[in-house]
C-alpha cells in the first residue's frame, strides 16, 4: 500500500491539473535553456561548419560577424604565399531586409569564393550546390524559398538551386549562399542616379589628384562598380595545412599592417562575447529565475497538499507511524509531481518548440541535466511540506 | 519472564502532572493524578468538563507526555519524570489502541486499508496485513464495505 499514490488517486483531478501546470512551467524552463543553446549554436554555426583554421580580417576590426570588415582582394594571394597555408578563400557576409509577397524577409547573405567554394559543405535538404558564378543561391528553409523559386535582390533575379535547414545567422535570420561577387552586388546595390552622382564625384576629385593627373588611366577607376574598387573588398578566411603550427602562421600574417588574424577558437569567442553576449546572458538569467520560480511554486503546491493532509498525518502519527513513512509519502508525491511534470514539459515542448521563431535546441546533455535539476527542485521543494508534517502533533487527530 | 507476567497491572500512572505555558500564562491541566488499571479490568474516567480527563488519557496513551510523573504499561516503565524511556510512537503502535468519539479515518484509504495500515506499520507483509484486516472486519460484520472509502459510519 503506497500512501503517496493512494492520496493522489483520492485527489486525482486536482493533482492532474497541478501536474499539468508544473509541466507547463518546466516546459518554459526547458524552452529557455533551448533558446539559450540555440543562440549559442546559431552564433557559432558558420564558424563550426566552415571549419577554417584562421580568419583574416581588416586591421583592428572584429569581423566579419561581429562588425564590418574589409580587406583588399589581393589578400587571398598573399595568404596563399605564407608557408603552411593550404587554401585561402574570400568570404562576404551581410544582412538585408527586403519585401516578398507583401511581407518583410530578412536574409543573411553569405558570399562564397567562386569557383573554389561552391557550397558543397552546406548540408542540403534539396537541390544542388552552386553551379555557376552568378544568379544562383542556396537558401535556408526558414526563408520560405523552395528549389526552383526566384527572388529579386538588387538589380538581379536569383534562382534557388538548393535548400538547407537550420543554417541561421547569429541574429536568427536564415542564410542565403551566393557567390562572393553576387553577394557584393547585392550589398552595394544603389539606385542608378546615386551611382552616376558618385562616379561623377570620384572623377571630379580625381582631376585634382596629382597622381591621376600624371596617369589619366587612373580616372577609369572612377567609373568602375564599387565592389570592384581596390579599397572595398571582402573579409578573408584561410585554411592551414594539416600538421602546420597554426599559431606560427597566424603570427606571420598578423605582422602585416593591414590585417588582424583570429583562430577558429578566437572567432568563436569573439561571437559569444560580442553580438550575442547580452542576449545570451539575459536568457541565462531568465532561465535561472524561472528555475527558482518553479521551485518556489512547487514548494507551495507541496506545502498546500501537506496542509490538506494534516488530519491524516496526525492520525498516522497517533497509530504509531514512524516519521519515515510520513516523510516518504510527501517526498514520493514531490518526485511523482516532478517526474510527470518533466514528462509533460518534454512532450509539449517537442510539439511547441519547432514553431518558435528562433531555434530551440535540446541536446542529449541538456535533458538529463534538466531532469537532474527537476529532481533537485522536487526534493528541495518537498522540504517545506516535510517540515510542516513533522510539526503536526498526533493530538490533532483527536480534535 | 516478561514484564507483564511480573506486573498485575496494565497501566500504572503515578503522580502525573501536566503544566502548559509558564510564568503568568502557566496553566496546570492535571496535578498528581495517580491511577492503576489491572489487566482485563474495564475502567471509566468521570469528571466535570475541564477536570483533565483528556489530558490524563493523552498522557497515558503516550500522545501528550506529562510534565512530571511516571507511567508503566504492562510493567514496563515508559515515562519517568516526563522523560521517555522508550520510543513512544513505536510503543504506542504495538501496545495501545484508541476508539474515537466519532469516525476518524484516513480519507484517501478504503475501509479495509484503514485497518490494514496499522498491521502494516507493525511489520506485517502486505498480504498478511490484508488477510488479517479482512478477518477482523468479518468478525465485526463490516467486511462487505471493505473497499468503500472511509466506509464506517459512526453507528457501527
Amino acid at each position: 500500500m503506497n500512501l503517496a499514490t493512494k492520496d493522489i488517486r483520492h485527489n486525482l483531478g486536482r493533482f492532474a491539473l497541478t501536474t499539468v501546470g508544473i509541466g507547463m512551467l518546466l516546459m518554459i524552463v526547458m524552452g529557455m535553456g533551448g533558446i539559450y543553446r540555440g543562440i549559442v549554436e546559431d552564433a557559432t554555426l558558420l564558424i563550426d561548419r566552415i571549419g577554417t583554421d584562421l580568419w583574416i580580417v581588416q586591421r583592428s576590426t572584429r569581423g566579419p560577424f561581429a562588425e564590418v570588415s574589409r580587406v583588399p582582394p589581393n589578400l587571398v594571394h598573399r595568404a596563399l604565399a605564407v608557408p603552411g597555408v593550404e587554401s585561402a578563400r574570400e568570404f562576404v557576409y551581410h544582412t538585408i531586409q527586403r519585401e516578398r509577397d507583401g511581407k518583410p524577409i530578412r536574409i543573411a547573405v553569405l558570399g562564397l569564393s567562386w569557383p573554389t567554394d561552391k557550397g558543397e559543405w552546406v548540408p542540403l535538404t534539396a537541390g544542388r550546390p552552386l553551379g555557376q558564378a552568378h544568379l544562383e543561391m542556396i537558401a535556408d528553409e526558414s526563408l520560405g524559398l523552395a528549389v526552383g523559386e526566384q527572388i529579386t535582390l538588387g538589380k538581379e533575379t536569383y534562382a534557388v538551386v538548393g535548400t538547407t535547414s537550420s543554417m541561421i545567422s547569429s541574429s536568427g535570420d536564415g542564410l542565403a549562399f551566393l557567390t562572393a561577387s553576387d553577394a557584393q552586388a547585392i550589398q552595394f546595390d544603389v539606385p542608378g542616379e546615386v551611382v552616376r552622382l558618385e562616379r561623377g564625384s570620384r572623377e571630379a576629385r580625381g582631376r585634382h589628384f596629382e597622381f591621376a593627373i600624371q596617369q589619366p588611366i587612373m580616372l577609369d577607376n572612377a567609373w568602375r562598380a564599387s565592389s570592384q574598387l581596390p579599397a572595398i573588398a571582402r573579409p578573408q578566411m584561410s585554411a592551414v595545412m594539416p600538421g602546420t603550427d597554426i599559431e606560427k602562421v597566424a603570427s606571420i600574417i598578423s605582422g602585416w599592417g593591414d590585417v588582424s588574424v583570429f583562430t577558429r577558437t578566437g572567432q568563436r569567442e569573439l561571437l559569444l562575447k560580442g553580438p550575442v553576449e547580452k542576449i545570451r546572458r539575459q536568457i541565462g538569467l531568465f532561465r535561472v529565475l524561472l528555475t527558482v520560480i518553479a521551485a518556489i511554486i512547487m514548494a507551495l503546491i507541496l506545502y498546500t497538499l501537506t496542509l490538506d493532509k494534516i488530519h491524516s498525518i496526525a492520525l498516522l502519527k497517533l497509530i504509531g507511524a514512524p516519521n519515515t513513512v510520513i516523510l516518504g509519502m510527501i517526498l514520493q508525491q514531490a518526485l511523482i509531481l516532478g517526474v510527470i511534470g518533466f514528462g509533460i514539459a518534454y512532450l509539449i515542448g517537442q510539439r511547441v518548440f519547432p514553431i518558435f521563431p528562433r531555434r530551440v535546441i535540446l541536446t542529449e546533455t541538456d535533458l538529463p541535466q534538466l531532469a537532474g535539476i527537476v529532481l533537485a527542485i522536487s526534493v528541495g521543494s518537498s522540504l517545506l511540506g516535510i517540515w510542516k508534517a513533522m510539526q503536526v502533533s498526533p493530538n490533532e487527530a483527536l480534535s | 519472564m516478561t514484564n507483564d507476567q511480573l506486573s498485575p497491572y496494565a497501566i500504572e500512572a503515578e503522580r502525573l502532572t501536566k503544566i502548559y505555558g509558564s510564568g503568568n500564562t502557566e496553566v496546570v491541566a492535571m496535578r498528581d493524578a495517580t491511577m492503576k488499571v489491572a489487566s482485563g479490568e474495564v475502567a471509566a474516567l468521570l469528571g466535570p468538563s475541564g477536570s483533565g480527563k483528556s489530558t490524563f488519557l493523552t498522557a497515558v496513551g503516550l500522545i501528550n507526555p506529562p510534565t512530571s510523573g511516571s507511567i508503566k504499561i504492562r510493567g514496563q516503565l515508559v515515562l519517568d519524570g516526563g522523560n521517555a524511556r522508550t520510543n513512544l510512537r513505536s510503543f504506542r503502535r504495538r501496545h495501545i489502541g484508541f476508539i474515537f468519539q466519532k469516525s476518524n479515518l484516513i480519507p484517501f484509504l478504503s475501509a479495509v486499508e484503514n485497518v490494514q495500515i496499522a498491521l502494516k506499520l507493525n511489520g506485517d507483509t502486505a498480504g498478511a496485513a490484508r488477510r488479517r484486516a479482512l478477518e477482523l472486519m468479518d468478525y465485526l460484520g463490516v467486511s462487505d464495505g471493505g473497499e468503500i472509502k472511509s466506509a464506517f459510519s459512526e453507528t457501527r
